[in-house]
């Protein structure tokens, strides 16, 4: 379960246009694009993966925690697959063979470490399944709040969309020459997802199905239907997309399924939200032990957000039947804030409607304790909850609601339609936010004198960790990310230089929605 | 599917005093006389059909059948099975359960590989079983289930889940170890046959092999017509139930959800009998449009109320309020309703809310033929043009139920995870159960049942709903062998002096006859 979240995709959208002939500039910049990507090709990468930073001599690096030298980190914001996306936009703009090289690298580092099930786990290791399970000996199993590190299943997870953007990324660069080396593992990932859903179409966190890491009284919670972090969203957009690009029409009935879960784990009213988590009777279900078992504001918006998307995918009006009742839900536990701003509790309890807060005490995972009750103050800082837009569901399920089944799924992939230009596209609508992006000379001028001559950007006062360490009396560290009493991170205030595939990243981007603007072709 | 759809549920009935006297001797042994000729006489390899010729030189199940045929659907084989059992356990005389082992004998002689049951067994196989659909199966005009041999299994008219229903019975009786690997079986089936989001298919394995009329073959979609939904759930809740098995929880769990998933959304929160893979409604026999039900509806919507007792969970109760609101708005105006006695079409179309009405014309396979459109006049009377929804009740209960907690509905639930609290074992308080509820019209008298039995040990009746042999006239044309009825599909029964061995008849008095031994023992 991802904490940090990045866009991981280039959204090429423009407002301004330059009327100023700027050439010389243009061909600088892809030089150093490609300058800088060699850097992280040919001196970062491990066996063509990433993870998410780096210390500047390489001889500390971090996922989501700690990694060994070994490792590349699979999940979205951290590594990989954000990489691998990035070389195919790169290729996409300038046509340059050697980023579709990088992003096949990159493809077949994610092969070699698809798991046997054809999943993919957080990480792979390169020094195989015995360094792994070392790693989590030491590193993994003291990073106090990050339970989902806490202990090896040795199986392949759907958290932080881990899977579905492996398989995502696979796809596109198959789709990007239909070059036949990515096609099995494709197919795999496509069998993986298929044979990870339950009957009523739901996914667990994490398959196949384990149940060997219960939390004291709690049930190991990685085997539970899952909204969390889109594991269900995320593997129905993925199958959506594999229909529209392979046409396999064995799809359909998994993709159906995948919507009717929503509607199955919809809870009674007057509590008609949904649980992160729901347990094998379809009701709320804890996670980590932060994590209590409740309704969730934020996911009953996403989920209710959903719902209304599948009317449009559907023309079903079964998907509209009981949005109402999630408004109403929504509506009643909203407070207003101290600026008369309403707000919405992380956790509502079940059966009263009260906030459940979450506190911890402690410095690791020997002594560290989570809990929840009413108590508003001294709150945990390292889990937030998502945002909900009461209006935005409001207005669009009335707008909805006035359309005719035709009418509101005129424009579905999942109808006749066989000509879809992008089937990488997120079929679930569910960002809402256009982002216009403006880069000047300036800009691009001051990002291009910020590298380093190594053609690097490096950075300072990143989140860090202790190193896995056991002191004379037995103690051993807390391998967290650092953070205070509470959860909120420290970053390393010394002057360590760091490399962040982040910020990479982030500059390609604006290198590329520069020169996509103003190159003469 | 049946025709006629007969309502399961009678009121229970308290056996009147002024009957009580006879001597219960005289009355066990006109049971035993009774019983005695229909297993040495009338049975066929221990099964049965439906009703013979007194001379037994025809019979019939649903339609005319072989002298080599039992039919499984009722009443026939299993109907006779779970009579001999309810004799069996109110006499303890072993006459019955031998009987009642001959049923089951038959039934798994019957039973296909897949674990499944068709509708009938051919104890002269599958050949002479061609041969029975190639005539009079195809002949029979608007018994389109039957027009064609699929080789599959059926849970139409409950066919499979009471069959295999009768051998948990059995089983259950004496915990005989025979009786174990068929029921088994039976259950791997129903489980296999159960789509993931917990619906069935009215047969199984699937088919797609029988389109008609240009239409998709329907016996793959989902399909709550004649109870095959219901029924294959109270089965494995009875297997949940008496065998204790926990990986039948998940499929109880299913098939009840897909209640949820399948209901309309609104303004036409209602269901029908049968759905595509896509979950919407569809048509089933030429008779029967893709629309919504009331009467599917009503019965739905009767079903959560009780799934809620099952669960304690009030996503059960969610749209109940949208159903009741979908059953008012497509009610029947004043003028429309049979002088008071129809509430609904029995068809309402998706979308505008009409009516939708089915007739026909023609007088065979050939040359009849069944069309739908907006015209309530000129019903098709085999197949009700409209339905009778008491709204009152459905509300009603609605109120009733929802205002229970879980905890006060889940009383006695037979999915509550806890220790059971009855003086006898599970198995035997669903045995017993069973006797508990056999139920009989006041107005019988064991006096007149006794008398009416002939020297032979036999009811015999008259007037019943017979067909015409299956024949090849000189030029060609072949005989309709569905029961006699008139064009628009009103039944006519055989108005001769012929005489009847009738199951159903047979059943009714020994019914009667249990009862009064069974209050006597109290």
């Amino acid at each position: 379960m991802g904490k940090l979240r990045y866009s991981i995709s280039v959204i090429l959208f423009f407002v301004s246009i330059s009327f100023i002939q700027s050439q010389p500039l243009v061909t600088q910049v892809e030089e150093k694009m490609l300058a800088v990507t060699k850097y992280m090709v040919e001196e970062v990468s491990t066996n063509g993966g990433y993870v998410s930073i780096y210390y500047d001599d390489l001889s500390r690096r971090w996922g989501e925690l700690e990694a060994y030298e070994s490792m590349i980190w699979v999940e979205g914001g951290y590594g990989t697959v954000a990489m691998g996306n990035c070389f195919l936009d790169l290729y996409e703009v300038t046509a340059n063979e050697y980023y579709y090289q990088a992003a096949e690298n990159a493809g077949r580092a994610l092969i070699w470490g698809q798991h046997d099930s054809g999943g993919w786990h957080y990480f792979i290791d390169f020094s195989g399944e015995r360094s792994m399970k070392e790693w989590y000996r030491t590193i993994g199993k003291n990073a106090w709040g990050f339970e989902e590190h806490n202990h090896y299943y040795g199986n392949a997870t759907f958290d932080g969309k881990n899977t579905a953007n492996a398989a995502q990324l696979l796809l596109r660069i198959y789709l990007t020459k239909l070059d036949p080396q990515f096609k099995p593992a494709i197919d795999r990932a496509i069998d993986f997802v298929l044979a990870s859903q339950y009957p009523l179409g739901g996914w667990p966190q994490r398959y196949p199905l384990k149940y060997d890491f219960p939390h004291g009284e709690l049930e190991d919670y990685t085997h539970f239907y899952t909204f969390n972090d889109d594991v269900t969203a995320e593997n129905l957009n993925f199958l959506i997309q594999c229909y529209v690009a392979l046409g396999d029409t064995r799809l359909l009935d998994p993709i159906r399924r995948a919507m009717n879960i929503y509607l199955l784990t919809q809870q009674p009213s007057p509590q008609a939200g949904w649980s992160k988590q729901h347990d094998m009777s379809l009701k709320p279900a804890h996670a980590r032990t932060y994590e209590p078992a409740a309704i969730y504001p934020d996911y009953t918006y996403k989920n209710a957000m959903l719902l209304l998307r599948f009317y449009e995918l559907t023309g079903d009006r079964r998907y509209l039947a009981r949005v109402p009742e999630a408004i109403e839900f929504l509506r009643d536990v909203g407070q207003k804030d101290e600026t008369g701003e309403i707000v919405y509790p992380i956790f509502i309890e079940i059966g009263t409607n009260k906030p459940l807060y979450v506190h911890r005490k402690g410095s690791n995972v020997s002594d560290g304790v989570y809990w929840w009750d009413y108590d508003s103050t001294n709150l945990i800082r390292h889990y937030n909850g998502g945002g909900v837009d009461l209006q935005r569901l409001e207005n669009k399920y009335r707008r909805l609601n006035a359309l005719t089944p035709a009418e509101a799924s005129a424009d579905s992939p999942l109808f006749g339609e066989t000509t879809i230009k992008n089937p990488l596209q997120d079929f679930l609508m569910r960002s809402d936010r256009n982002v216009t992006n403006q880069v000047t000379d300036a800009d691009v001028r001051e990002v291009i004198s910020s590298l380093d001559e190594n053609n690097r950007w490096l950075v300072k006062h990143q989140p860090y960790t202790l190193p896995y360490q056991v002191s004379p009396t037995g103690e051993i560290s807390n391998t967290a990310r650092r953070s205070d009493a509470v959860g909120r991170t420290i970053v390393d205030p010394s002057d360590q230089l760091y490399l962040s595939v982040r910020t990479y990243i982030a500059n390609m981007n604006m290198f590329m929605t520069y020169v996509l603007h103003n190159r003469k072709d | 599917m049946r025709i006629i759809t007969f309502t399961s549920c009678l009121l229970s009935l308290v056996i009147s005093n002024a009957s009580l006297g006879q001597d219960v001797n005289q009355v066990r042994q006109a049971m035993l006389k009774a019983t005695k000729y229909m297993v040495e006489e009338v049975s066929t390899q221990g099964g049965y059909v439906g009703f013979y010729f007194e001379d037994l030189s025809r019979r019939w199940g649903e339609l005319e059948a072989f002298e080599t045929q039992i039919w499984v659907q009722e009443p026939g084989t299993v109907s006779m099975g779970n009579l001999l059992l309810d004799a069996y356990q109110i006499t303890k005389d072993e006459y019955y359960y031998q009987a009642a082992t001959e049923v089951a004998e038959a039934l798994i002689w019957g039973q296909l590989p897949v674990g499944g049951w068709n509708y009938m067994i051919d104890f002269a196989g599958d050949r002479s079983l061609r041969e029975w659909y190639n005539t009079i199966g195809k002949n029979a005009w608007g018994f389109e289930e039957h027009n064609q041999y699929y080789g599959n299994a059926t849970f139409d008219d409950v066919t499979t889940s009471k069959a295999a229903e009768f051998l948990l019975r059995i089983y259950l009786e004496k915990m005989d170890p025979r009786f174990k690997p068929a029921l088994d079986k039976a259950i791997d089936f129903v489980l296999e046959a159960q789509y993931p989001l917990g619906g069935w298919p009215q047969r199984y394995p699937l088919m797609h092999n029988h389109p008609h009329h240009g239409k998709e073959d329907y016996t793959s979609f989902y399909t709550y017509n004649d109870d095959v939904i219901w029924g294959n759930l109270e089965f494995l809740i009875d297997c949940y139930y008496t065998l204790g098995e926990e990986r039948l929880l998940d499929p109880i769990h299913r098939a009840m959800n897909f209640f949820i998933i399948t209901q309309h959304g609104n303004p036409q929160g209602g269901w029908t009998e049968q759905y595509d893979m896509n979950l919407q409604p569809v048509h089933a026999r030429t008779y029967e449009p893709a629309a919504l039900m009331p009467g599917a509806t009503f019965r739905n919507a009767l079903h959560m109320l009780n799934f809620y007792k099952y669960t304690g969970d009030r996503r059960y109760l969610s749209r109940i309020p949208d159903a009741i609101e979908w059953l008012k708005a497509s009610s029947l105006p004043d003028d429309q309703t049979e002088d008071g006695t129809r509430t609904h079409p029995t068809f309402v179309e998706v979308g505008t809310n009409r009516g939708l009405y089915a007739h026909r014309k023609g007088t065979g396979v050939s040359d009849g033929k069944y069309w739908v459109d907006y015209n309530d006049k000129n019903l098709l009377a085999h197949y009700g043009g409209k339905a009778n929804v008491n709204i009152k009740l459905l509300e009603d209960e609605y109120k009733k139920v929802s205002a229970l907690s879980p905890d006060e509905a889940t009383v006695g639930s037979p999915l509550k995870m806890e220790r059971f609290g009855k003086e006898e074992t599970p198995q035997h308080y669903f045995l017993d159960k069973r006797v508990r509820e056999i139920q009989v019209s006041p107005n019988e008298n064991v006096n007149d049942v006794i008398q009416s039995l002939d020297e032979r040990g036999r009811w015999l009746t008259k007037n019943e709903w017979i067909s015409r042999p299956y024949a090849v006239s000189a030029d060609g044309d072949e005989t309709n062998t569905a029961r006699y009825s008139d064009e628009a599909g009103n039944s006519i029964r055989d108005t001769s002096e012929q005489q009847y061995i009738s199951v159903r008849e047979y059943i009714k008095n020994m019914n009667i006859l249990m009862r009064y031994v069974w209050t006597s023992n109290q």
